[in-house]
């Protein structure tokens, strides 16, 4: 049982459509409306993350950057980074739903897993702010949770996780059930995610500088790890590069298909 | 120089058949090396599935496998690159489980045909036989397979494996049943119907993903559970088990048929031309298959496109081309599309000449489900609900169809089915009409949780628009609900079969 190609591709478009709006704007960051203006006092000390502390008070820290502020920066970058990946269980509920629920239940999964990230975000926000205060514009905090990242990629813990976010819910078609369901089922693949992903997610926002590159970098990672088929639990080096090799063999087949056409 | 596989059964499959005689010896010298060894039989059994380097308490841990000699030094396991390179490859569920087996058979028969030819001084057209089921009088295995020891000698025959069970479990009687055992899948002329389908990023056996083909369901999966079966203490044979059944010499005497049904269904139908199918594991960003052809490990890499016919080429100039002594496909049946048309009334039988024409971009949808579903030994019966909204568009398809607006086809699928016991069946039927039985080989991997399949188990797809089409003439088409009965083949070893959701859908062409 399959979506007919025009199903498909609406949803391929809608969903990197979106992240790659939300995309523009943490690029752009049109008015600061991603990051807090904080660099207009003097005495400033550029920290991690665009946030700025004034002489390392932590009450000034965080009248400089509210936590809905951060929370709310913290949201747009989940859904520009997760979204893509989000696009195989998105097709799984329009397969396994009745037509006229598609729409909503996808909504309810979406909104299930940025729950799970949100939650999340309560804590990672927390930590960030932590080492902002305590080590201002510091590489320390970075490397270190890109150590931690490093060895946590290779564990069995990790691999477990990225399991689990291929086991997708059987779900009831009718009624209450179905929506609830849709929900429970973004929030825990959600859960998988976060535990999967928490150290690749924290480590671009300890860096001072370059955050926004590293969080392309991580997108693309986390993207590609999630491709993968599950694996055995053990230790193990596995750089999980299937989306590369996956673009290059798309290219180059498209490549020879243009060749023969000529 | 090209090979001739010929029918194993040939001289009534004893050893007076040369293929099955020097096939016996080879497979003995196979037998002799360590597992650590690339080109030993065992090492080449891992290669399609095993249980030795992954935790497991008992038996299919190849550990606890009685016909495994202590020469085979399973304690040495070779390199963990050549485990990771080689090991736990077979394709199943997916439209690459043709050709995957396709370059395992052609890789093991190159190795084997050197022990034939070079060490063993036998003749240079050895080729691997095949066990042809269907033929009259040859369903029951080649006798070559079931004597204990070689002909007018105390040497073990090779062929030969304890853990093969029958389908009266009595290791005596080992035979595929027929009355389950078709080959329709003949018939089949769409390649997704016919090989199934490769399912791109999503996982094997999801239902947006990869889709078992008709050939590796029947007679493959049925020959498979058919020979393997499982004993009185509840034991499944090597063959019931996808990690165990390449330990056991049948195997690659069932897959040569497989391969011969292919072979012989590409006399009239082509295999698929796009690249994602030609180029296989690489199109979806994973690494091609690899076959290690000497004793070094040295490796042939190969994607479907290099077994797209029987001319196969390893590598440089080492080429490897074969056929069949019998390439014929069952009497042909009629188009079904058009013999529906007719038997609905929407097309005069003097027009059944102008062909349908399906539309490339079919679609499914939901049109009713059931809720979870506990399969116990025997017989449960359970209702789908059908969903009134969806099911108008099946009603309106029927009533509005002609041969330029093809109506509905209608599916039950059954989704997660979930247990460890692979060498049952499934017997389905709706509304009281007898509609598919399904092999559940694969089972108990699909459903471990680390599997490659994520703990999904295995989903089936079964077409009952007969059954619908016949609701329709009769003029019941109006319903609530489908009933379903599903009887169990044999007790169920682990108590009960779990079924995530028993669904129906109408794809609309």
């Amino acid at each position: 049982m399959r979506l007919s190609k025009k199903t498909h591709n609406s949803i391929l478009l809608g969903v990197l459509g979106l992240s790659l709006l939300i995309w523009v704007l943490l690029l752009l960051n049109p008015g600061n409306i991603i990051t807090i203006e904080h660099c207009k006092a003097p005495a400033m000390v550029l920290c991690s993350s665009d946030v700025v502390l004034a002489e390392n008070s932590l009450q000034t820290l965080l009248e400089l950057n509210p936590i809905s502020g951060l929370l709310a920066g913290w949201g747009l970058m989940v859904v520009a980074m997760m979204l893509p990946k989000l696009i195989i269980p998105i097709e799984y509920i329009y397969a396994r739903s009745l037509k006229r629920y598609r729409f909503r239940l996808s909504v309810l999964f979406v909104l299930g897993y940025l729950s799970s990230w949100m939650l999340a975000g309560i804590f990672m926000t927390a930590i960030i702010l932590a080492f902002s205060y305590w080590l201002p514009a510091s590489y320390l905090p970075a490397i270190g949770v890109g150590i931690i990242a490093a060895i946590y990629q290779c564990s069995p813990t990790k691999q477990r996780f990225l399991n689990l976010g291929h086991n997708h819910w059987n779900l009831p078609a009718f009624g209450f059930p179905a929506f609830r369901a849709a929900y429970l089922f973004g929030l825990t693949h959600g859960l998988w995610c976060v535990g999967s992903g928490w150290a690749l997610m924290l480590f671009p926002m300890l860096l001072p500088n370059g955050h926004t590159i590293a969080m392309l970098v991580v997108t693309l990672m986390m993207i590609s790890e999630h491709l993968e088929h599950p694996r055995p639990l053990r230790w193990e080096l596995n750089p999980r590069l299937r989306l590369i090799k996956y673009l290059i063999a798309q290219m180059k087949a498209k490549r020879m298909y243009v060749i023969k056409a000529r | 120089m090209t090979l001739t596989r010929r029918n194993a059964h040939k001289d009534g499959g004893t050893f007076k058949n040369s293929d099955l005689l020097w096939y016996a010896k080879a497979v003995g010298v196979m037998k002799s090396r360590p597992v650590n060894d690339p080109t030993s039989w065992w090492f080449y059994a891992a290669m399609h599935g095993q249980k030795l380097n992954k935790k497991q308490e008992g038996y299919p841990d190849w550990t606890f496998i009685e016909s495994i000699p202590a020469s085979a030094n399973l304690g040495v396991l070779p390199s963990a690159t050549q485990m990771s390179l080689y090991w736990d490859q077979c394709q199943h569920s997916t439209g690459f489980f043709l050709p995957w087996h396709r370059g395992y058979l052609a890789a093991l028969e190159y190795l084997l045909r050197d022990i034939i030819i070079n060490q063993l001084n036998g003749p240079a057209d050895w080729a691997l036989p095949y066990w042809n089921y269907f033929n009259k009088d040859e369903n029951k295995i080649p006798t070559a397979f079931t004597d204990s020891t070689l002909p007018n000698t105390d040497i073990p025959n090779p062929l030969y494996v304890a853990e093969r069970y029958g389908p009266d479990k009595n290791g005596i009687d080992i035979y595929v049943d027929l009355s389950l055992a078709n080959q329709e899948c003949q018939s089949k002329s769409t390649t997704n119907d016919y090989l199934g389908k490769s399912g791109g990023f999503n996982h094997i056996g999801s239902q947006l993903g990869s889709t078992t083909g008709r050939i590796e369901s029947n007679p493959h999966n049925r020959g498979h559970i058919d020979i393997g079966k499982y004993n009185e203490a509840g034991k499944e044979g090597l063959m019931s088990d996808e990690t165990t059944a390449a330990l056991d010499p049948i195997f690659y005497i069932h897959h040569c048929n497989i391969d011969r049904m292919w072979a012989a269904w590409n006399t009239k139908n082509n295999n698929p031309k796009d690249t994602n199918w030609l180029e296989g594991p690489t199109a979806d960003g994973l690494s091609r298959y690899a076959m290690p052809m000497d004793g070094a490990g040295t490796a042939w890499h190969f994607a479907p496109k290099d077994v797209n016919s029987t001319n196969i080429n390893f590598y440089g100039n080492v080429g490897h081309s074969y056929t069949y002594d019998d390439l014929t496909l069952p009497v042909e049946a009629p188009s079904s599309l058009a013999s529906r048309l007719i038997n609905l009334g929407k097309l005069m039988p003097e027009m059944s000449e102008n062909e349908p024409v399906v539309p490339k971009d079919i679609s499914s949808e939901l049109v009713g489900a059931s809720t979870p579903l506990t399969l116990f030994s025997g017989i449960t019966e359970t209702s789908v609900q059908i969903d009134n909204t969806s099911w108008k568009s099946v009603a309106n398809s029927l009533r509005d169809a002609s041969n330029q607006n093809l109506p509905d086809e209608v599916y039950l699928q059954l989704e997660n089915v979930k247990g460890i016991h692979n060498s049952n069946s499934l017997l389905v039927s709706v509304n009281g009409t007898f509609v598919d039985s399904i092999a559940l080989f694969g089972l108990r991997s699909a459903s471990e949780e680390n599997s490659q399949h994520g703990g999904t188990g295995l989903t089936f797809n079964i077409d009952i628009t007969h059954v619908i089409d016949e609701l329709y003439l009769s003029e019941n088409l109006n319903i609530d609900a489908l009933k379903v009965k599903i009887e169990t083949s044999d007790p169920i070893i682990g108590d009960t079969f779990e079924v995530g959701r028993i669904s129906v859908y109408r794809v609309a062409q």
